[in-house]
């Protein structure tokens, strides 16, 4: 009880905290930047990643360093965040480090399936060789499959990688890899979200959680049929196993076809009604601005410190995506309203 | 607490006067469009309108191009009277919108390609410098025929990363000189693996300085660049002269179009949300209810199209969207319901009751005659100047400072000066509330607490009404804010607060049992017995164990938010104490300085406090408003009623 009055704190930290964020203006003002190093110098000049990026030589940034930094600061305000918050605030910071080991851990595998896996090593941030359980430079000197589950020794990632070895001569089955990874991630969140919390407080991070992977895996529906016309077995086979939708609603989504009617199928279920009405440029986009409704409400109006300051990590992703974003677009010379369109931020 | 009567229309016509109706629709400023595919089960006969609007890239072109040579286009709306004049034509439009665009877009390239090169040159500058001081001849550099030389710099993290990197033997750098973040330096590659060696080093980040190109030595090349830059200067402020000649002679031209453009492009949007069936279509929106007539009378004259009113009560499920409609004085207050959520189409709209009890509370913590008027005053300035919503917030609760601030006697801290009013008008001795003496403190501490109690029983009521207009049966009769919860809280407040407080002795086992223990066991089994009533097939908890595990935390957690959510209340007294406390001590800093120095303090301590302690109360009301109150009765999911209005798009 004690513990859950001393994470208040975290109500009004988080705030302030997220009262630093980027403004219309500062969206705006990024949208007209020209070039990776203009972006960079006003990120410096007017906006509180000035402290992460200061001493940079915004003259000469690339986007890959810049995203580093940036993922940098995320992680570093988390856990000013995760300190206070003494009921879930470990669970959280360890849910931002297992996502970022994953991301590495799929990065090492994608080189590895290019035929370069030395070059891992280029795009490894360094600032996570501190914090990381793995060991990322023995990950970068990963030659195979095998050298990567020694690397991944004493974490629990290696048991979940071994029984998904290439056999030789096949290729590696990325996507197997991807949704253990993944499954794990989100089994350990829940788990947390049941056992530690309750009430409101628990209802408020499970509605987070699971709008945010019930728009997930209709996306995968989505991307599966559409692009790549894949069978029922194989889009069963690639959803996450969270979230409130049904089996029959899931099949109702698989066996929908063309995304009209997929659409229209997640309409039936309680989180397409209330995710029907929010506006968005293509599909994927629906996910992260239903997760920034539901995060901007909590961090304004929820008097539960877990759930803000989830809401907090959950709106500084986002932001930083809407960074990375407009970094992308104005690389490849994408007009400014363009680029805004691929904003999860866009009331400006 | 009144949101809008809104209905619901379906337009459906011939294809042919689709445009006519949009621009109707457009014009009335009242019509909030909706996707007309939404509101039909089966679709398969509809097709939805995705066509290219015309208008959208000359005006985008014609707007951005304006923004990007730092000029403002103001919205002209057509001159009343004259609406019957013909339009220009589609044609005229978009030629003039591309001409003037293209002729801005060329002054600014060319500005922009004479900045660009001042800048590479004061990179290329920059860049040298850390390569001067060193004799290097560049001249036998380029003479090397058999290995690469690559002069630049590397990030610190790259360069560190270089330690881990023994794949390839010619992957070496050589650093001259470093700062904090960057190595500058030379790399070299045999001339065959050259390629290979630039692909790993780009991957590094590694950023080259390509001095080879320059003649001499680097301290002869950067002579000749600061030439160059000065020449570039120059050419930048005769394009800015002949640019601003131009603008001043388009500019009411270009502002005209600019409108018409917009108006024909946000027209033009509407299509998009209409379905199109055969050679028909069918348009679907939301319009207020006391416009029917207008709308009816505009659509009228069009031959093929035939419209349906309905109530938005009858099309819940499609959320009607919401325009929240109160009384002038209550009007201001929509501002706080704007921010926490709007209500659904169904759901009460708590403005009324925030107006009330915020200007009240305010009134009552921020209590001072003078600087309440101060405060009014403020408010009406920044409303009137500076447009800012909270201005118009604050002009009601300076008035209520004020009254209350002569219940207390404190007019600018001086808690004495309003005594002769007293004694004039009402034949008291001296103010009727001395708010330091302890019998008045602790009335103001009880008092704060009974405003609590009456605010979270008004606001249980609210929810118990709410929740049987959205026939939510389980919130209304067995909710902690429901029936239940009001009886249950309601027993404790008048049972012990009764006896503590006027000595009723009205507890006993009956009333314990009836009053306290069925409402608490109902509160425990709300969503079985809610289950029950509402007739859900699910009402059956799937393990007992884990329900009464999970529903014992949750009432606890009930039980405690009821007690805390009451003593939030003493902050209600608190603030009227604190007031008291902070003018004390100014006055006693006053004092102590004399003279000029009193009359300085006073009115620096004045103005320190009201501007404190205005921000603090005005965060606290809204904090009671949110937390304490809304979180009983208020769910805010609504979504705003939007008509499509051409000249708020342009803004």
């Amino acid at each position: 009880m004690l513990s859950n009055f001393s994470s208040n704190v975290i109500l009004a930290k988080a705030r302030a905290m997220y009262g630093r964020r980027l403004t219309k203006k500062n969206y705006s003002d990024l949208l007209n930047c020209q070039s990776v190093s203009e972006i960079a110098r006003y990120l410096v000049n007017n906006t509180d990643y000035a402290k992460i990026l200061s001493g940079i030589n915004d003259r000469d940034i690339y986007r890959g360093q810049l995203e580093n930094l940036l993922k940098q600061k995320l992680f570093e305000d988390s856990a000013i965040l995760c300190r206070y918050e003494f009921s879930v605030g470990d669970i959280f910071s360890g849910y931002l480090l297992q996502r970022s080991e994953i991301e590495q851990i799929l990065n090492v595998l994608l080189h590895l399936t290019a035929g370069m896996p030395s070059e891992y090593l280029f795009s490894m941030p360094m600032f996570l060789t501190n914090r990381s359980r793995i060991n990322l430079v023995s990950l970068s000197d990963a030659k195979s499959f095998d050298d990567i589950l020694n690397a991944l020794g004493g974490t629990p990632y290696r048991a979940l990688l071994e029984p998904l070895r290439p056999q030789a001569g096949m290729p590696l089955d990325y996507k197997a890899v991807e949704n253990a990874l993944y499954t794990h991630l989100y089994g350990g969140v829940y788990e947390i979200i049941r056992r530690r919390t309750h009430g409101e407080a628990k209802k408020q991070l499970l509605e987070i959680f699971d709008t945010f992977l019930d728009l997930t895996n209709y996306i995968r529906i989505i991307r599966l049929k559409t692009y790549f016309h894949s069978g029922y077995d194989f889009i069963r086979n690639s959803l996450l196993p969270f979230g409130t939708l049904r089996e029959n609603q899931i099949n109702d989504l698989i066996a929908a076809q063309g995304t009209p009617q997929i659409r229209q199928a997640m309409e039936q279920t309680s989180v397409g009604k209330r995710t029907r009405n929010i506006q968005h440029n293509f599909t994927d986009q629906i996910s992260s601005r239903a997760i920034y409704h539901v995060c901007r409400h909590s961090i304004h109006f929820s008097s539960r410190p877990s759930v803000v300051m989830l809401s907090y990590i959950f709106l500084t992703q986002l932001e930083l995506m809407d960074i990375i974003n407009i970094v992308e677009g104005i690389r490849y010379k994408l007009p400014a309203n363009e680029i805004k369109k691929l904003l999860t931020f866009a009331d400006f | 607490m009144a949101v809008q009567k809104i209905k619901m229309t379906s337009i459906i016509g011939r294809m042919t006067e689709l445009d006519q109706v949009t621009e109707i629709c457009g014009e009335s400023e009242f019509f909030h469009p909706d996707n007309a595919l939404s509101f039909y089960s089966d679709t398969s006969q509809f097709t939805p309108l995705s066509e290219e609007n015309p208008y959208a890239e000359p005006l985008q072109r014609l707007v951005e191009s304006t923004a990007k040579v730092k000029r403002k286009l103001d919205f002209v709306p057509r001159k009343p009277g004259k609406e019957d004049q013909p339009a220009p034509k589609d044609e005229e439009l978009i030629t003039y919108a591309n001409r003037f665009a293209d002729e801005m877009e060329d002054y600014r390239r060319g500005r922009e390609k004479s900045k660009k090169t001042i800048q590479e040159l004061t990179r290329s500058m920059e860049d040298i410098s850390h390569f001067t001081g060193l004799e290097l001849d560049l001249d036998e550099i380029r003479k090397c025929a058999y290995i690469k030389v690559r002069f630049g710099s590397l990030p610190k993290e790259s360069y560190e990363k270089l330690d881990f990197y023994n794949e390839n033997p010619y992957v070496i750098f050589f650093p001259s000189s470093h700062d904090e973040t960057q190595y500058w330096g030379v790399y070299f590659a045999p001339i065959d693996q050259a390629a290979e060696v630039d692909r790993i080093f780009s991957s590094l980040y590694f950023k080259r300085v390509k001095l080879a190109n320059y003649k001499g030595s680097p301290e002869t090349a950067l002579k000749q660049m600061e030439e160059e830059r000065n020449a570039e200067g120059k050419r930048i402020q005769e394009a800015d002269s002949r640019f601003s000649a131009q603008w001043k002679k388009e500019r009411s031209r270009c502002c005209e179009i600019y409108s018409r453009l917009t108006e024909r492009s946000v027209y033009f949007g509407i299509r998009r949300y209409a379905a199109r069936y055969n050679d028909s279509f069918i348009l679907t929106g939301w319009i207020p209810a006391d416009s029917e007539e207008k709308f009816k009378t505009s659509l009228d004259p069009l031959q093929s199209v035939e419209y349906t009113f309905e109530n938005a009560e009858d099309n819940l499920n499609h959320s009607p969207p919401v325009r929240l409609k109160n009384k002038k004085l209550f009007r201001p207050f929509e501002y706080f319901i704007d921010m926490y959520g709007l209500p659904s189409y169904d759901e009460v709209d708590p403005t009324p009751f925030v107006a009330i009890t915020y200007i009240l509370l305010f009134g009552i913590m921020f209590a001072d005659l003078g600087q309440g008027l101060v405060v009014s005053l403020l408010g009406h300035w920044m409303w009137k100047k500076k447009k800012m919503k909270l201005g118009r917030i604050l002009i009601p609760c300076g008035i209520c400072s004020a009254v209350f601030g002569t219940v207390f006697g404190s007019f600018f801290g001086f808690e004495h000066a309003l005594d002769p009013l007293y004694r004039g008008m009402f034949g008291l001795s001296k103010k009727p509330f001395e708010v330091m003496e302890p019998v008045t403190t602790n009335l103001i501490i009880y008092s704060a607490i009974a405003i609590g109690l009456a605010l979270v029983m008004i606001a249980m009521l609210i929810n118990i009404y709410s929740s049987l207009r959205r026939k939510h049966y389980e919130n209304a009769l067995f909710g902690p804010n429901g029936a239940a919860g009001l009886v249950f809280y309601g027993s404790l407040v008048f049972g012990f607060g009764g006896k503590a407080a006027f000595g009723w002795d009205i507890v006993n086992t009956p009333y314990i049992i009836c009053l306290v223990v069925i409402p608490l066991v109902l509160i425990f089994f709300r969503e079985v017995l809610g289950g029950l009533m509402e007739k859900r097939p699910n009402w059956k908890p799937e393990s007992w164990g884990e329900y009464i595990m999970q529903n014992f935390f949750e009432t606890f957690e009930f039980l405690l938010s009821y007690m805390t959510n009451t003593m939030s209340f003493l902050r209600v007294g608190a603030f009227v104490l604190v007031h008291a406390g902070m003018m004390l001590v100014v006055f006693t800093l006053a004092e102590m300085m004399g003279g000029i120095g009193y009359v300085l303090a006073v009115l620096i301590g004045n103005v320190f406090v009201m501007a404190l302690e205005g921000l603090l109360v005005g965060i606290q009301v809204l904090r009671l408003e949110f937390y304490e109150m809304f979180s009983r009765f208020f769910e805010g999911e609504g979504r705003a009623f939007q008509p499509v209005i051409a000249r708020e798009e342009a803004q």
